[in-house]
């Protein structure tokens, strides 16, 4: 529009002399079908409203329509950068030390839920998000969870009922699950008709092929078979943080809850772990997989480092163990071969497409639950058996080691055991591990000059580091006292 | 690039062409005339607000008058803390008593003009109203069409069930 064509302006008003033009209370107002209406906001306005909003709340606005709805179940919501870096932040499975009471008051009433079923005990479990507390036997009121004796952290922002809601619905997670060609293709074990053993009846295939196999959806079974590991592995994220204080809050790897789970429940984390939180970083390029940067991780939906870290020592000394007793022989072929003996949860790699190697990749379908259950129950079996036969000593207290709370029985044999397992084996990796006695919050005790001591109050468990982790965490303790000195 | 300027009234012209003259540093309170004025220096034609009426153009203006002294948030404040609550001072939430369409039209406003404050508010009480309502209660307030069909509305219940009380 040029000058001229311009109207000319009505009128110069100063802004002292304005009046409030207050209309109708908005509740009672009834509508111009013309009139602008919530749903000529931008996406970007309506996310806005979505995050302010209790999770019902969200829930009964995303119901009213098409446009509500495809909002809320939008990836854009997911994708939203800004509203990602929040979640993700949220997620991180670091223990948050004392969270602010608006943080738990909203957390509380999702999070201590009905999440979640025990392996261990087969009873259905609370999932604590961050360690916001127990609940009460009457089933009301929350205790907050606080971390003795460390400063409160930053960094843990609200978002709860955001996050909370991608990780409800499983969205994100049964997205990523749906985008792996190896997970979302069932193939059916069967037991070799020569060998005797399981395996996967079918040819080696391409790269390229895999992408042409049938995909067929998950059942609700399988569904919560996944899903519960992905809780489990959550948990056993932030239980593998310790915790050692000298002016800021240092985190220390502890291996003691991965030791106690069982081999079964050690594959299947590996597998989601493998499958979806670092497979997911490839980009796939004509027919296969481009690596990224090492262990860049484009969405995380949560911080496994540690949980990797821990997982690929523990199932490595497992997978030896359990080899040197069962010759790998048999049935427990399958569970022998390449993956995942050579099992690297820290880095990824490029896992070929055998079907004998990628056999554990099928332990969450339907079609292969009773042979892979039968496996396993043989499995526990001949390792008992061996528990109480064995002529080696240094077995049967690592396999002791391997159970639930027999880390606390066997923690004095725990080093010597693992050295001569060391000498015994092939085994290259180091394995230097120590177990100390910290709080019932995983927090270590120093002694005056800065060395490690176990911890005798009430409450305590043991937790199982690695040497060298312990000596760094020891000489920063002393380097922070001398400083302190000074 | 322009010096700065010690002007100290601009005008600001709605898209209905009502020219409003109003103290710089209230008109600054939109990230976006701000903007515009850093860049241009002495500005002494009306400024167009093209997507925004007199009507709208006023409230925002008394708006940015009662919180001209309000301090102005960082650039990168933690988007956290805005979003984490949806109370709203009493000033505030008597100035957002208007009717619907001005209520949204000022949102839509403080989103073109770039003034966080007042969109947060904004926002705040749009989610306010949708607090303990249900669906059909929403629809009724905001004059939303149900446009699902029977069997999707059975779907999205099924998808619902989570957030049912347990």
């Amino acid at each position: 529009m040029n000058e001229d064509s311009k109207p000319a302006p009505r009128s110069i008003v100063s802004t002292s002399s304005m009046t409030n033009s207050a209309g109708q209370r908005h509740e009672e107002s009834i509508m111009d079908p013309n009139a602008t209406s919530i749903q000529d906001l931008p996406l970007e306005l309506w996310v806005d409203i979505y995050l302010r909003l209790p999770d019902r709340d969200a829930v009964a606005l995303s119901t009213t329509c098409k446009q509500a709805r495809a909002i809320y179940d939008s990836d854009l919501r997911i994708g939203f950068q800004s509203v990602w870096a929040q979640a993700s932040r949220l997620l991180d499975m670091r223990r948050p030390g004392n969270l602010p009471t608006w943080k738990v008051e909203s957390l509380q009433r999702h999070m201590l839920s009905k999440r979640w079923k025990d392996h261990k005990t087969g009873g259905v479990r609370y999932f604590d998000w961050f360690g916001v507390g127990e609940e009460s036997k009457d089933g009301t009121d929350v205790e907050e969870w606080v971390l003795e004796g460390l400063p409160k952290q930053s960094g843990y922002s609200n978002q709860g009922s955001f996050a909370k809601r991608i990780f409800e619905q499983q969205r994100l997670f049964f997205k990523r699950v749906a985008e792996r060609p190896i997970l979302d293709v069932k193939l059916p074990i069967r037991p070799d008709p020569v060998e005797g053993h399981l395996c996967i009846p079918a040819k080696k295939i391409s790269a390229i092929d895999r992408w042409r196999l049938p995909r067929v959806s998950l059942t609700t079974s399988e569904k919560d078979r996944l899903v519960n590991v992905l809780y489990r592995m959550m948990l056993l994220e932030m239980d593998t943080s310790s915790f050692a204080c000298f002016g800021k809050v240092s985190h220390i790897l502890n291996y003691a809850p991965l030791m106690e789970i069982s081999f079964c429940e050690s594959l299947e984390i590996a597998v989601l772990l493998k499958s979806i939180f670092l497979e997911s970083t490839q980009d796939r390029t004509e027919g296969r997989y481009m690596h990224r940067k090492k262990n860049e991780i484009r969405q995380p939906i949560f911080n496994t480092s540690r949980l990797r870290s821990a997982l690929t020592s523990i199932l490595t000394i497992k997978s030896r163990l359990y080899g040197h007793i069962l010759d790998r022989q048999g049935p427990f072929t399958i569970l022998s071969l390449g993956y995942p003996y050579n099992l690297n949860l820290s880095q990824l790699e490029w896992c070929s497409w055998s079907p004998a190697v990628c056999a554990t990749r099928g332990m969450f379908w339907d079609i292969n639950k009773a042979d892979f259950d039968l496996l396993f129950e043989l499995l526990e079996t001949t390792i008992s058996l061996s528990r109480l036969t064995s002529q080696f000593t240094f077995v049967k207290a690592l396999l002791s080691c391997f159970t639930p709370g027999g880390i606390s029985n066997y923690h004095k044999v725990l080093s010597p055991a693992l050295e001569v397992l060391r000498l015994a084996s092939d085994i290259k990796m180091k394995l230097d591990f120590i177990a100390v006695r910290v709080s019932n919050e995983g927090v270590l005790c120093f002694d005056e000059d800065g060395d490690v001591i176990d911890d005798d109050s009430v409450g305590g468990r043991w937790d199982v580091f690695r040497k060298r982790d312990l000596q760094k965490v020891q000489l920063d303790r002393r380097r922070y006292l001398a400083r302190d000195e000074v | 690039m322009a010096t700065p300027s010690t002007q100290a009234t601009v005008k600001l012209q709605s898209n209905d062409n009502v020219v409003i003259e109003v103290e710089r540093a209230i008109a600054e309170r939109s990230v976006l005339i701000k903007n515009m004025l850093e860049d241009c220096g002495e500005v002494t034609d009306a400024i167009p607000i093209s997507n925004v009426n007199e009507s709208i153009l006023r409230k925002v203006i008394e708006w940015c008058e009662h919180h001209k002294n309000d301090p102005v948030a960082a650039e990168n404040e933690n988007d956290d803390s805005r979003k984490k609550t949806t109370d709203i001072d009493e000033w505030d939430q008597k100035f957002m008593n208007v009717d619907q369409e001005m209520l949204f039209e000022i949102i839509l406003a403080a989103n073109f003009l770039d003034i966080k404050p007042l969109l947060d508010t904004g926002c705040k009480t749009v989610a306010n109203m949708i607090k303990g309502k249900s669906p059909e209660e929403i629809r009724k307030l905001f004059n939303i069409q149900n446009d699902f069909t029977p069997e999707e509305e059975e779907q999205i219940r099924r998808e619902n069930e989570w957030a049912e009380d347990r």
